[in-house]
């Protein structure tokens, strides 16, 4: 019963997923009149998720105790000592945040029905909102860091598919793939931790993984520490990767609002509070993230005064306060960061949802940037630039990678390519350009079907052509036609025989010889 | 009725039906060949169904004294790399004659012999017995003669003529080994079980050169490296459905042979090991290098038979179970894909009447579906995952591991040139600007797609449920590997 309760929990979400999935691919969801459909199955399918969570801490509240705080959903596979599970965790602090999750996701949902009435992705949405659904009550019920990691992925992944909702604006793609690509950094840092923490302490259940990392020198608790803290700076958007945020926000509003604003910026922060104890024992990195917090402030702050669109403007607030809980897990007052957690995220997805209504909701001018802020020069075209972030990144990251790119396709094209006799070479007229150009003259038409190219390929025509001499002449005409001829070499020796034998002279020969032996 | 001997009789059966049959019959002709061999193939799959997969040895043994004085007798049983063979078999040749409707010279003979191979073809899997085994292997190449001599290429008198005397020569040496093992057996028998048992007996020199007798052989009819002289010219020369059978069974009889030989004389493969690996990585490497310099497609694919065939010889060169696995699979696998190719490419040319690959382009266009099931075949030819030769490949790379280590790389050098031919001649065939010559070539007729879609359902059956197939094979060639351990 229980782990049926549990698992409905994730598989509601997923198996609308499926449903979805299955009624575009066979044409069955495909206009307005099945929307009502769609949406009625996903908010169903949320709001059997939040009832079951609901329930369950109901129940660890009446019978205090009688909920087994961890509960193991599935083994996935066993390899050597290593052995990978699904666990979910059931103690207070994920059943609420859970539930809140699962109300505020519901919400959000439903809000979107309306939103995206005759949206010509209204399935897609639905479906990725729910992969994301799934995923974020994976992250906040997980009992071990494998499965907060698949719930990190699938996030990342379907935040990549909702950015990229208006796939024909390339914008759109291209700060899809930005962010998609920035996360990877975070989800490097997550599987180190994972890694690190398999190899160090007995697995990552939470409870026990921290227990061990406590006891663990403090080197190797600050690079597991390192590597969850990477995750949930870039998964929070806090400094220095405040950057993607912004460029998240091309995916329809109700998407923004659930995903960068309310949910996924306080995953990061989740994160932290499930390794709390182990960010106790390591001052060194309660100092960092206490500087790295009041970065993101400031950084949240100062933007947030110079934008002119609403959307940004709410992120660059909302960066500020979870920049806030930052600097509260540095100080270790968990308790605040939780109930500060639950509120900011209730807040701001009511702001967020509210956003495309704004102007007439509000009725008054926004308010122009403020005085003092426009005679500090420097500090408002650092405000206007958004501190250069995303040009440090460039800078840093992008650019020396796009350099090598180029360098190594340079040499791919100039040397291996020829070496191997690949691509751009083959003779194989693969476009309509390619065969224009034969007609022209510009490639050499008659290439022939058994050209080598490249070194490989010169060696193999050259023995291939040393092999087929020796076959032509050897194997085939020495033994196959070779055979016939001296079968009919022989064969006219034979008939020659016979047409003597045939004579009578020497038919009377050999009977004389014959009796002359006999006699 | 014994099962094995009525699906032995089916076939001739029809054979002697047809030609007992007025003449100018044509129609009927074709349905009788089409219900034999679909009679024949629905029996072997009866018996793949009752053939217990548990068991070890022989089973659905017949034993009928023939001529007691020699010791032969009329000796038939299977075992699992003779089951699978004779499945192989037994649908091939239906795809044969289902691929046959062209044939309109001559019908009556045609079907006949088809037949008539059928029954010898079947006949040397099941043979228990050395001379019956030599009976129906000789018996194979009478219609084979006729089939490709009569309704062959334009060379064809060469090729049938060249092809007979070429593998009657290895045969001699075959028969030759026989006679002289049976001759140094104590009690006059041929059964193949006794002479396993017995040829231990007899001392290292002696087995060697019997097996050497053995080797030579059935290593014509494989073919090995220098002996394969006779195989291009006939495959080439041969109608299209019977260069099906020539690579997809008559081949696969070489290999097979090569197997209860090396059953019978373990001493002397232990010894020759070396010999054979280094044989057929030549076959392998060799095969593989004039396909790609072939511009005849049939010519390309028979030296790509050639280059497979090696492969198989490297497995049973392994002499462990995985090897041996892989070597059955990959008779099994190279059965159904060079069927496939020979089928599709003797279809092409019956439309176009050129197999030179430089005529073509764009045929993805006018021929879809031919395009489909061709870069299917090819694929598989190149043995790509989810496809029956990866699973064979994968079992002798393994196999081959254990025995020479990273010599065994060289199985990857032919099986990239045989992706290159592959690639080559896909890319030739179906890309390119459209040329006006190749616009009404007709794509494939139902029955076309019926051969050609079994032949692809059974690659693909095989290579994601390679467990089927290997679990009839298993205990045969665990019992055969127990000899060399």
């Amino acid at each position: 019963m229980l782990n049926f309760v549990a698992s409905l929990i994730i598989a509601a979400p997923l198996t609308v997923v499926m449903v979805i999935a299955f009624g575009v691919l066979f044409n069955y969801f495909q206009d307005e009149s099945s929307e009502r459909l769609a949406g009625r199955l996903s908010t169903t399918a949320v709001l059997l998720s939040f009832f079951s969570v609901v329930g369950l801490l109901v129940f660890s509240w009446l019978q205090p105790g009688q909920l087994p705080t961890s509960l193991n959903l599935l083994d996935w596979f066993h390899s050597g000592q290593l052995s990978i599970k699904i666990v979910l965790s059931l103690d207070t602090l994920a059943l609420s945040i859970g539930s809140l999750f699962a109300l505020l996701l519901f919400v959000t949902q439903r809000f979107s029905i309306n939103y995206l009435h005759r949206e010509k992705g209204y399935f897609r949405f639905f479906m990725v909102l729910n992969i994301y659904t799934a995923a974020m009550l994976l992250i906040v019920l997980s009992g071990n860091a494998i499965t907060a990691f698949l719930g990190w992925e699938l996030a990342g992944l379907s935040s990549y598919l909702l950015i990229a909702y208006a796939y024909d604006r390339p914008t759109a793609t291209a700060n899809a793939t930005r962010v998609f690509i920035t996360n990877r950094l975070g989800d490097v840092g997550f599987l180190m931790a994972i890694v690190l923490s398999f190899y160090w302490a007995s697995g990552s259940d939470w409870g026990s993984m921290n227990e061990e990392l406590v006891a663990l020198d403090a080197s190797q608790r600050f690079s597991v520490l390192g590597g969850f803290i990477l995750a949930a700076l870039v998964k929070s958007a806090l400094f220095p990767f405040c950057s993607w945020i912004t460029r998240a926000l091309e995916g329809p509003t109700p998407s923004s609002a659930i995903f960068y604003s309310a949910l996924t910026a306080h995953v990061g922060i989740f994160l932290l509070l499930r390794i709390a104890p182990v960010i106790d024992t390591s001052h060194a990195m309660q100092i960092i993230l206490i500087m790295l917090g009041v970065m993101t402030i400031i950084y949240g702050w100062l933007g947030g005064l110079v934008q002119t669109d609403l959307k940004t403007a709410l992120i660059f607030s909302s960066l500020t306060q979870t920049g806030l809980m930052l600097t509260c897990i540095g100080f270790g007052w968990y308790a605040l960061v939780t109930f500060h957690l639950a509120a900011h995220a209730s807040w701001r997805i009511y702001q967020m949802l509210s956003a495309p209504a704004y102007l007439t909701l509000v009725n008054r001018k926004p308010r122009p940037v403020s005085r003092w802020l426009q005679k500090q020069r420097y500090l408002f075209n650092a405000a206007l630039q958004r501190m250069w972030l995303d040009n440090i990144i460039d800078w840093i990251a992008v650019k020396p990678t796009t350099l090598l790119a180029q360098d190594l396709n340079h040499f791919d094209e100039r040397v291996v390519n020829r070496m191997v006799g690949l691509p751009g070479q083959i003779d194989a007229i693969s476009s309509l350009t390619d065969y224009e150009e034969r007609k022209r003259g510009l490639v050499n038409p008659e290439v022939s079907v058994i050209a080598g190219r490249g070194v490989m390929g010169a060696l193999m025509e050259k023995i291939a052509n040393v092999l087929y001499w020796f076959e032509e002449s050897l194997v085939l005409k020495g033994s196959g036609d070779g055979l016939i001829n001296v079968i009919q070499t022989l064969g006219a020796y034979l008939i020659r025989i016979d047409y003597l034998f045939s004579r009578p002279r020497y038919l009377w020969l050999i009977i004389l010889l014959t009796l002359m032996v006999v006699s | 009725m014994q099962l094995l001997t009525g699906l032995l009789i089916t076939p001739l059966c029809g054979s002697i039906l047809i030609a007992f049959l007025p003449a100018g019959r044509d129609r009927l002709y074709r349905n009788i060949a089409l219900i034999t061999s679909v009679l024949a193939m629905l029996m072997s799959f009866y018996v793949l169904g009752m053939f217990d997969t548990q068991a070890t040895g022989l089973q659905f043994t017949e034993h009928m004294k023939w001529n007691p004085r020699l010791g032969v007798a009329y000796d038939v049983g299977i075992d699992g790399i003779s089951l699978s063979m004779i499945v192989l078999a037994s649908v091939l040749c239906f795809i044969a004659i289902l691929a046959s409707s062209n044939i309109t010279d001559k019908p009556k003979g045609y079907y006949l012999l088809m037949l008539l191979l059928e029954t010898a073809m079947l006949g040397v899997f099941m043979a228990q017995d050395w001379v019956l085994f030599y009976v129906f292997w000789e018996l194979t190449l009478i219609p084979l003669f006729f089939l490709i001599d009569r309704w062959g290429g334009k060379q064809r008198h060469g090729a049938a003529l060249n092809f007979v005397l070429y593998t009657f020569g290895g045969s001699v040496f075959l028969l030759v080994a026989m006679l002289v093992l049976f001759d140094n057996l104590p009690a006059h028998s041929f059964s193949m079980r006794y002479m396993a048992g017995a040829a231990g007996s007899l001392s290292d020199h002696k087995q060697m050169l019997i097996f050497l007798g053995f080797l030579i052989g059935f290593g014509v009819k494989m073919p090995i490296f220098p002996i394969h002289g006779w195989l291009p010219v006939a495959h080439v020369e041969a109608p299209s459905p019977v260069s099906i059978l020539l690579s997809g069974i008559l081949l696969k009889m070489g290999a097979y042979g090569l197997l209860r030989a090396a059953e019978m004389l373990p001493n002397a493969v232990m010894q020759m090991q070396t010999t054979l690996m280094v044989l057929a990585l030549i076959s392998l490497v060799y095969g593989g290098l004039l396909a790609w310099r072939q511009t005849d497609m049939k010519k390309m694919i028979a030296y790509s038979s050639v280059s497979h065939m090696g492969v198989v010889l490297l497995g049973i060169a392994t002499l462990n179970i995985t090897g041996f696995s892989g070597a059955v699979m990959q008779m099994v696998a190279h059965g159904l894909v060079a069927g496939a190719m020979f089928l599709l490419i003797g279809l092409l040319y019956e439309r176009t009447q050129t197999r030179d690959i430089r005529d073509f382009s764009s045929l993805a266009r006018t021929m879809p579906r031919f395009a489909f099931f061709t870069i299917f075949a090819f694929i598989a030819a190149v043995a790509m995952p989810g496809t029956a030769g990866f699973i064979a490949e994968l079992h002798i790379l393994i196999g081959g591991f254990e025995e020479w280590g990273w010599l065994i790389i060289a199985l990857s050098l032919g099986i990239m040139i045989s992706a290159a031919y592959a690639i080559r001649t896909v890319g030739r065939l179906f890309t390119g600007p459209s040329r006006d010559d190749m616009k009404h070539v007709t794509d494939l007729r139902g029955s076309e797609m019926l051969a050609a879609g079994l032949l692809t359902a059974g690659i693909i059956l095989l290579g994601v449920f390679p467990a089927f197939i290997l679990q009839y094979i298993t205990p045969s060639v665990d019992s055969l590997s127990q000899l060399f351990s």
